[in-house]
C-alpha cells in the first residue's frame, strides 16, 4: 500500500471514530469457545454451550460473538481454597447437611464424585446428576428460548438416598457472568430498595462481607430480628431478581425466580468479599440448621428443620445484548416477562393520576385508670378534609383509613370485623364518609392488618400467636408507652379472620388496604410441627385472593409474589440501604411497573429532604402519599404512635395540592405509558417513556445540561 | 508504566465516581435521629443529617487505625493516620493532597492541629513528644516532657491530642495524665505553663465512705475515685476549649474558659464519647466510639443525636469506633473511624436548614424573623420543641399571648408558659374583676337575707336538721373525728384510745381520701408545677406507695411500741396515724386548684402550702403516737427512728423473698421446658 493510501485510510478510519462509527462486532476479537463445551440450543440472539461434566455453559451472543460463562475461567493460579475452587468450577454448587451438624456442607463437580447424565431437550438438555458418596440425586433442566434461559429443577427429582445425608440447597449458574477484581467493565443488579448497581471494578479488599439476604425479609421463623429504636433495618428485598451487565461486552442478564423465592436468599458477592471474583445469585435453601433452647434461659442443642420445604425450583436468566444490555432495558424485560406471566392482571393499569391519603383515626393513651381514645380525626372532619381537597382541585385520591376500629392504631391489631370506633363516629359515620368519598370520585379503602396481634388487648388471640420454629412466641418490643409489645398471628387465624372481615368491608362499600401478610416470608411452628414458609406464601396467597375477589385491593410494601392479586400497591420503596459496596442506585422496580401497576410512595410527610423526594417521584413516575390527621399530632406524642410527628391537615393541605397539580402534569404527559430507558449523567437523569415522552430531573444543586436541555438545580424538565 | 496508569488515572476515575455517587438517588439513612422531647426524653424526628459517601481511598493511599482529623485553615483535612505514622492531608472531596511525616519523624501519631500559617502540630504518643511542621513538611520544633517541678515527678507525657490557641500555647491531653490538660507556651523551650482545666471524680456518699476508709494505694486502684482524663479536645474562635472524656454524666463535655472553669451543663450526653468539634456558628458536635453524634446549641442544649454501629451490613452512616470529627461551617460533618479507616460525610438536610437558620435568627434576638422558619420547622414535625418553644417567643412578644402559651406547652417551656398564662389571667382579670366583685356581693347579699329570713320563720330549719342526722351517722362521725386532730390533737387522740370515736373503716376512709388527693395532686397539677411525665400514669405503683407504705409504718410502728412500753393498740395507732393526715385533705385540694391558677410569680405560695401542709402532718404523728403510747416527747422521737429503722430492715427481707421467689419460679419453669423440649417433643 502507497504512503498516499495509507494515509487515506488512516483519516478515513479517524473520521469514522470521531463519528462515533464502531466497526462491526463480528470486526472485533471474539473468543473461541473453550473445549469440552459442546452446542444445545440457539435461539435468535444467543447459543448455548454445555460442559457435561461440570455442568458449565455458555451463552454466546449470536450478533457480536461475546460469551458469558457459567464458572470462572484460568483458575488455575488462583489461591482460593478447595472449597471455592469447586464452587466457582461448578454449574450448579449443592448443599447437603450430615446428621445434625451445625453447618452445612457442600458438593460441586470438583471436588465430590458425580454421575452426570445429560438428555437433549428441546431448546436446551435436562442433566440427571447423583452424588454417589453422598446419595443424592436431582435432574436439573436447561433450555434456550428468545427471552432467555429458563432451569427448572423439580422437588420431585430429588432422590435421598442416606438418612444421614439431607439435601440442603443449590446455586444454579452462580457464577455466570462472574468477572475477576474488575477485568470487565460492568456492574451487578441487586435487589436493594428499587434496586442497586455494584461496580465491577478492583476493590482493593475494601469490602468484607457481601450482600446476603433472603427474599421477602427476614425469616422471622428462624432468625432472630434486630429491633432496634436507633437504627432503621436494612431494605427487604421484595422483588426476587438480581442481575449482571458487562457494558464493554454489552452483555447482561437479569435473574428472576418464578418458584423457589419463598426460600431463596440473594447473594451478591463484590470482589475481595472471600474471593476475587464478583459474582451474584440466587442461594435456594431447603432444609436448615437451627439452635433449639433446651430451657427458656439457657442450653440450646442443633437441630434440622423437620422435612425439606416444599418447592421447585424455576428460574429465568432474561438476556440482553447490545443497547439493552443495560439495568434499563433488563428492567423491561422484565415487565414483558411479567406481561406473559401475567402478573398484572388485576392491576388498574389504567388508573389516572392521583395520589394517597392516610387518615388516622385514633390511638390510645394512658389515662389514670387504663387506657383512653386520642381521636385524631373523625368521619365527620374526613368529610371536611376532602371537601376541602376536593374544592382546592384535587380530582383523583386514594383514601386510606388507619386507626378506625376500637381500639385505633396499635389497641385494634388485629383487624378484627368491621368495627369502625364510636370515637371517630361509629358505622353511621363511617356510611356517610364512605359516601362522601363517592361522590367526589374517591376512592376509600380501610387499612387492615390481619397479622400483627396487641396480646393486651386480644389477650384471647395469644392462643394463635405466631411461634417460631422452635416452639417459642415470636414477639417484639415497640418502645411505645402504651403497649410494650406486640406479636402476630399464625397464617391460619389471619385467613380466618380475614374470611369473616372481608365481607362487612365490600359490605360497607369500602375498599382494603393489606398489611402487615403482604411483606412476611417466615416458616413457623403450627399444630405441634414444623411449617415451611410455602405453606405461608400458600395461605397468604389465599387471603389476598380473597380480598381482592370482594373488594378493590391495594397491598402495602407487598412481596412480588403477590403483585397478580393485586389492584395497586402502596408504601413502594424509593431509595436502598445505603451499603458502602453499591455504587448507584436506580429505579429498576419503577421502571418495571411503568405503565402497569399503580404504586404509591413512603409516606411524603418524613422526608427531610422534600424538593429532592419530589424529583424521584418525577423520576420513577410513582404517586405520593401523605399521612393526614384534623388533630394536630402533638397529641399523639403519649401513645404508641409518637413517631407521627408531622401530619396535621391544616399545615399539609397546600403541599397536597401543589403536589397533586405539579406531579398529574408530568402525569398527563406521559399517560398510558411505560418507561423505555434510564440513563443518567452526574447529577441529571433522562426518562424515555414509550410514547416519546422525555422527562429529565436534575438532582443536584447546580444548574445542568443534557441534550441541550437546560435545567436548573433541583429542577425537572418534561419534554414531549 | 502500569504504576504510572493509576496514579495518573485514578484519582480522576475517583473524581468521576464521585461525581457519579453525588448524582445518584437518595439512598435511605441507616439510623434514626432524635431530639430532646417535653419530658426530656428523646423524641424522633426528620433525618438531621443524611450521609453522602465515605471515603476510604485517597488517590492511592489509604488509612490505617487513624486517631484524629482536623480541617485546616486551606480547607483541607489533616488526618493523623496512626498504624501509618504520618499526617495524610486530603481535600474535602477525598482527593489526596500531601504526606506529613513518617517512620522517622513520628513513632505514633494520635493527635493533630493546624494552625492559621499552616504549621502542622502532632501529637506522638509514643514519641512522648509534640512534633511541629511547618507547611513544607519540614520539623520546625518539637516539645518534649516538661522538666518543670509542677508538672510532677511521675506524670507521664504520651501526648494524644492537642490544640493551639491564638497566642500559640498549646494544650494537650496525655495518656495517663488525670491532673488534667497539660499547657504550654510557645516561649523558649517549650515553658509548662501547668495543668488546665481537670476533670474531677464523681463525689457521691459511696466515694466519700471509701475516701475516708481506704488507703491511698487502695485508692489509687479505684476507677471511679480516679478522675477521667481528657480524650479529646478542641478549641473555638473565642480560645474557649473544648473537652470530652469517656464518663457517662452531662461532665463528659465541658467548654472550658481562660481559666479552666467549666462553662456548659449539657442536658443529654451518652457514653464513651471519643470526638468533639465545634464550628463559627457555635453548635457543638461530639462523637461517641460506637457511632453516636450529637448536635448541641452553643448553650449546651441537645438539637440532634442521630448516627449507628455497623453491625456488620457495612453501611454508609454507620460507624465501628469513631476517633475523629470536623464540621465545617456549612454544616457538614466529616467522620473519621479507624476501624473502618474511612471518612464518612454527613451533610445537612433541608429540615436542619430550616432549624439553623431559625436558631441563628433566634439568638440574634430576631424573634419576628424566626417565626417564619420555625413554623415551617413545626410543620415538618408539631414535636419540635425547640421550634415551639422559639415561636412561642415570636408570638409572645407579638401580643398573641394565647398562641403563646400553646406553644410554650407544646414546647415544655414552663417559663414561657408561666409568662403568658400571667398575662392572659392578668388580661382575665382586668375584664372581669367587676363582675366577680358583684357576684361576690350578691352572694353575700344573698346568704345575708336568706339567714333572716331563716331566723324569722325557720325555714331552713329541717334540711338543718337532716344535715344532722347524717353527721350523726356512726360511720361518718368517725370519719369526721379526724378534723378534731387539726383542732385539738390531744382530745381527738383521746377519743380514739377512750371514747370509741373512730373506727379502723374510718381510718381506711381517711386513707383512701388521701389517696384520691394524692393521685389528683400527681396527675392533675396545673403544667407548671406538674413533676410527673405526661402520659404515664403508674395508679398501681402509687397504691402500692401509698397503702403499703401506711401498712408497713403503722405496722412496723406498732413493733416497736409494743416492746418499748407503749400503751396503743395496733388500731389505736393506725387510726392515729390515718388521722394525721387530715392536714393533706384540707390543704391539698387548695394546692390542686392554686397549681393551676398560679403562675411561676407566685410559686411561693405553693411552696408554703406544702411546708404546712407536710410539717403539720409531721407534728400530728408524732403527737399521735406521743398521746396514744402515753410517751414522753423525747421517747417518741426514739420510737420514730426505731420504727424507721425496722421499716428499712422489713424492705430488705421483703427483697430477699422476692428474690427467692424469683429464683423458685425460674427453676420450676426451667424443669418444666426441660420436660416439653426433651420428652414431648422427643429432641
Amino acid at each position: 500500500m502507497s504512503g498516499r493510501c495509507k494515509l487515506t485510510a488512516l483519516l478515513l478510519t479517524l473520521a469514522l471514530l470521531l463519528c462515533g462509527v464502531t466497526f462491526p462486532a463480528a470486526a472485533q476479537e471474539t473468543p473461541a469457545i473453550p473445549e469440552g463445551y459442546e452446542k444445545m440450543a440457539e435461539s435468535s440472539r444467543f447459543n448455548l454451550y454445555l460442559h457435561a461434566d461440570t455442568l458449565a455453559i455458555i451463552l454466546e451472543s449470536r450478533a457480536s460473538g461475546k460469551l458469558l460463562y457459567s464458572t470462572a475461567q484460568n483458575t488455575a493460579e488462583l489461591k482460593d481454597n478447595a472449597a471455592w475452587k469447586g464452587f466457582y468450577s461448578s454449574g450448579v454448587v449443592m448443599e447437603y447437611i450430615e446428621d445434625v451438624k451445625s453447618t452445612t456442607t457442600q458438593a460441586d463437580f470438583l471436588n465430590n464424585a458425580h454421575e452426570v447424565e445429560i438428555t437433549p431437550e428441546e431448546g436446551g438438555f435436562t442433566a440427571a446428576v447423583r452424588f454417589p458418596d453422598i446419595g443424592i440425586s436431582w435432574k436439573l433442566t436447561v433450555t434456550l428460548d428468545e427471552w432467555g434461559l429458563n432451569l427448572t429443577l423439580p422437588q420431585s427429582s430429588v432422590v435421598e438416598e442416606n438418612e444421614k445425608y439431607t439435601l440442603a440447597g443449590f446455586y444454579l449458574y452462580p457464577f455466570l457472568g462472574s468477572s475477576y477484581l474488575g477485568q470487565d467493565k460492568g456492574y451487578m443488579i441487586i435487589p436493594d430498595g428499587q434496586g442497586a448497581l455494584v461496580n465491577l471494578e478492583n476493590n482493593e479488599g475494601r469490602f468484607t462481607s457481601p450482600f446476603d439476604r433472603p427474599v421477602y425479609g427476614t425469616n422471622i421463623g428462624v432468625e432472630d430480628t434486630v429491633n432496634s429504636r436507633w437504627m432503621v433495618g436494612t431494605e427487604p428485598i421484595i422483588i426476587p431478581v438480581f442481575g449482571m451487565v458487562h457494558t464493554e461486552d454489552q452483555l447482561g442478564f437479569l435473574g428472576v425466580i418464578e418458584s423457589g423465592d419463598c426460600a431463596a436468599r440473594i447473594c451478591c458477592y463484590p470482589n475481595g468479599v472471600r474471593t476475587g471474583f464478583d459474582w451474584v445469585a440466587a442461594h435456594y435453601l431447603y432444609r436448615r440448621v437451627y439452635q433449639q433452647p433446651t430451657g427458656p434461659s439457657s442450653g440450646t442443642i442443633s437441630m434440622r428443620t423437620e422435612h425439606a420445604r416444599s418447592f421447585d425450583i424455576r428460574q429465568h436468566f432474561l438476556l440482553a445484548d447490545g443497547a439493552d444490555a443495560t439495568y434499563a432495558g433488563l428492567a423491561v424485560a422484565w415487565r414483558d416477562y411479567m406481561d406473559r406471566m401475567n402478573f398484572f392482571a388485576n392491576a388498574d393499569s389504567g388508573r389516572a393520576f392521583d395520589l394517597e391519603l392516610d387518615l388516622v383515626g385514633l390511638e390510645r393513651e394512658n389515662f389514670v385508670l387504663g387506657k383512653t381514645d386520642v381521636v385524631m380525626t373523625s368521619t365527620r372532619q374526613a368529610e371536611e378534609m376532602l371537601d376541602s381537597l376536593h374544592e382546592g382541585g384535587l380530582e383523583r385520591a386514594s383514601v386510606v383509613w388507619r386507626g378506625w376500629q376500637e381500639g385505633g392504631l396499635t389497641g385494634g391489631l388485629p383487624t378484627d370485623g368491621y368495627n369502625p370506633a364510636g370515637g371517630i363516629g361509629g358505622v353511621s359515620g363511617m356510611d356517610s364518609m364512605i359516601r362522601k368519598a363517592g361522590e367526589l370520585g374517591y376512592d376509600l379503602a380501610l387499612e387492615a392488618d390481619f397479622l400483627s396481634m396487641n396480646p393486651e388487648t386480644h389477650p384471647a388471640l395469644t392462643y394463635s400467636a405466631f411461634k417460631k420454629i422452635t416452639s417459642e412466641t415470636w414477639s417484639r418490643g415497640t418502645f411505645g408507652s402504651v403497649y410494650s409489645t406486640m406479636q402476630y398471628l399464625t397464617p391460619d387465624r389471619s385467613l380466618e379472620i380475614a374470611r369473616n372481615t372481608l365481607p362487612a368491608m365490600a359490605k360497607a362499600g369500602a375498599g382494603v388496604s393489606l398489611k402487615g401478610i403482604t411483606s412476611l416470608m417466615s416458616d413457623y411452628y403450627y399444630k405441634s410441627r414444623y411449617q415451611d414458609s410455602s405453606v405461608l406464601m400458600g395461605i397468604y396467597r389465599e387471603l389476598v385472593q380473597t380480598a381482592a375477589s370482594q373488594v378493590r385491593t391495594t397491598l402495602q410494601a407487598p412481596n412480588a409474589y403477590l403483585w397478580p392479586e393485586a389492584h395497586a400497591i402502596s408504601d413502594v420503596p424509593v431509595a436502598g440501604s445505603s451499603y458502602t459496596y453499591t455504587d448507584r442506585e436506580v429505579p429498576l422496580l419503577a421502571i418495571a411497573l411503568s405503565g402497569r401497576m399503580p404504586a404509591y410512595a413512603e409516606y411524603v410527610n418524613f422526608q427531610a429532604n422534600t424538593r429532592h423526594f419530589f424529583l424521584q417521584l418525577v423520576e420513577q413516575g410513582t404517586r405520593p402519599c401523605f399521612l393526614l390527621t384534623m388533630e394536630d399530632p402533638i397529641k399523639l406524642q403519649n401513645t404508641n404512635s409518637s413517631d407521627i410527628y408531622s401530619s396535621s391537615f391544616e399545615l399539609y393541605r397546600d403541599t397536597i395540592l401543589t403536589w397533586y397539580r405539579d406531579l398529574a402534569e408530568v402525569h398527563r404527559l406521559t399517560d398510558g405509558q411505560s418507561i423505555v430507558n434510564h440513563q443518567m449523567n452526574g447529577d441529571v437523569t433522562k426518562v424515555t417513556w414509550s410514547g416519546g415522552t422525555v422527562v429529565y430531573v436534575n438532582f443536584g444543586e447546580t444548574a445542568a445540561e443534557m441534550d441541550g436541555v437546560a435545567l436548573d438545580a433541583l429542577s425537572y424538565k418534561v419534554v414531549e | 508504566m502500569k504504576q504510572k496508569w493509576k496514579r495518573q488515572w485514578l484519582p480522576l476515575l475517583a473524581a468521576v465516581l464521585l461525581v457519579l455517587q453525588l448524582g445518584t438517588a437518595q439512598a435511605a439513612v441507616p439510623y434514626r435521629t432524635f431530639t430532646l422531647g417535653v419530658d426530656e426524653d428523646l423524641v424522633q424526628t426528620q433525618t438531621a443529617y443524611e450521609p453522602v459517601r465515605a471515603m476510604t481511598r485517597f488517590g492511592e493511599e489509604t488509612l490505617k487505625t487513624p486517631a484524629d482529623m482536623r480541617m485546616g485553615p486551606d480547607g483541607n483535612l489533616y488526618i493523623a493516620d496512626t498504624g501509618n505514622k504520618r499526617i495524610l492531608v486530603v481535600t474535602t472531596a477525598g482527593d489526596y493532597v500531601k504526606t506529613i511525616g513518617d517512620k522517622k519523624t513520628l513513632k505514633s501519631p494520635e493527635g493533630v492541629f493546624v494552625d492559621d500559617s499552616l504549621n502542622v502540630y502532632v501529637a506522638d504518643n509514643n514519641g512522648r513528644q509534640v512534633v511541629v511542621f511547618g507547611p513544607d513538611g519540614a520539623v520546625i520544633r518539637t516539645y518534649e516532657r516538661p522538666t518543670h517541678p509542677l508538672f510532677g515527678e511521675t506524670s507521664p507525657f504520651k501526648p494524644t491530642k492537642l490544640v493551639l490557641d491564638k497566642r500559640g500555647n498549646l494544650y494537650i491531653a496525655s495518656t495517663g495524665n488525670t491532673n488534667g490538660i497539660i499547657q504550654i507556651s510557645p516561649n523558649g523551650e517549650g515553658e509548662f505553663l501547668g495543668y488546665y482545666g481537670a476533670n474531677t471524680s464523681t463525689v457521691n456518699w459511696l466515694t466519700a465512705i471509701k475516701k475516708a476508709v481506704l488507703s491511698e494505694e487502695q485508692l489509687a486502684t479505684m476507677a471511679d475515685i480516679v478522675p477521667t482524663s481528657v480524650k479529646n479536645l478542641c478549641i473555638d474562635e473565642k480560645g474557649m476549649v473544648y473537652t470530652v472524656s469517656q464518663s457517662s454524666d452531662n461532665r463528659s463535655l465541658r467548654r472550658l474558659n481562660v481559666a479552666g472553669k467549666n462553662t456548659i451543663t449539657v442536658d443529654w450526653t451518652v457514653d464513651q464519647l471519643t470526638a468533639v468539634a465545634v464550628n463559627a456558628s457555635g453548635s457543638i458536635f461530639t462523637a461517641s466510639a460506637s457511632g453516636y453524634i450529637l448536635e448541641y446549641t452553643s448553650e449546651g442544649n441537645l438539637l440532634f443525636e442521630f448516627g449507628a454501629f455497623d453491625n456488620g451490613d457495612q453501611r454508609i452512616g454507620t460507624f465501628k469506633s469513631v476517633t475523629g470529627l470536623v464540621v465545617s461551617d456549612d454544616y457538614t460533618i466529616y467522620i473519621l473511624d479507624e476501624v473502618l479507616g474511612s471518612v464518612q460525610v454527613l451533610r445537612p438536610t433541608e429540615f436542619t436548614d430550616l432549624v439553623h437558620e431559625a436558631f441563628t435568627l433566634f439568638q440574634d434576638g430576631k424573634y419576628a424573623e424566626s417565626k417564619r422558619p420555625w413554623t415551617e420547622v413545626l410543620r415538618m414535625n408539631s414535636l419540635f420543641t425547640y421550634a415551639s418553644t422559639g415561636l412561642g417567643e415570636a408570638l409572645y412578644r407579638e401580643g398573641e399571648f394565647g398562641e403563646a402559651l400553646t406553644s410554650f406547652r407544646n414546647g415544655g417551656n414552663r417559663a414561657g408558659y408561666s409568662d403568658s398564662f400571667w398575662e392572659l389571667r392578668s388580661d382575665w382579670l382586668h375584664r372581669n374583676l367587676a363582675t366577680i366583685l358583684i357576684a361576690i356581693v350578691v352572694l353575700a347579699v344573698v346568704i345575708g337575707v336568706l339567714k333572716a329570713i331563716n331566723r324569722r320563720t325557720g325555714f331552713l330549719n329541717p334540711a338543718g336538721a337532716a344535715l344532722q342526722r347524717v353527721g350523726s351517722v356512726p360511720q361518718l362521725s368517725h370519719v369526721g373525728w379526724c378534723f378534731m386532730m387539726l383542732r385539738n390533737p390531744y382530745d381527738a387522740c383521746y377519743g380514739i384510745k377512750r371514747e370509741k370515736r373512730a373506727s379502723i373503716p374510718a381510718a381506711c376512709v381517711v386513707v383512701g381520701l388521701f389517696f384520691i388527693l394524692y393521685v389528683l395532686v400527681k396527675y392533675f397539677s396545673g403544667f407548671l408545677f406538674s413533676t410527673v411525665q405526661q402520659g404515664k400514669f403508674e395508679l398501681l405503683r402509687d397504691a402500692v406507695m401509698v397503702f403499703g407504705a401506711f401498712l408497713l409504718l403503722v405496722t412496723c410502728c406498732y413493733l416497736v411500741c409494743t416492746i418499748n412500753d407503749g400503751e396503743a393498740s395496733y388500731k389505736d395507732i393506725s387510726i392515729g396515724c390515718a388521722f394525721a393526715l387530715a392536714p393533706m385533705l384540707i390543704l391539698w385540694p387548695i394546692r390542686l386548684v392554686l397549681t393551676n391558677v398560679l403562675t411561676f410569680n407566685e410559686e411561693f405560695f405553693i411552696s408554703v402550702l406544702d411546708v404546712v401542709a407536710y410539717g403539720w402532718t409531721a407534728v400530728l404523728i408524732v403527737l399521735a403516737l406521743m398521746y396514744l403510747n402515753d410517751y414522753t416527747f423525747r421517747k417518741t422521737l426514739w420510737i420514730i427512728v426505731l420504727t424507721l429503722f425496722t421499716v428499712l430492715i422489713a424492705v430488705a427481707l421483703l427483697f430477699v423473698l422476692y428474690v427467692l421467689i424469683s429464683q423458685i419460679i425460674d427453676f420450676v419453669s426451667s424443669i418444666y421446658g426441660e420436660v416439653v423440649y426433651r420428652f414431648v417433643r422427643q429432641v
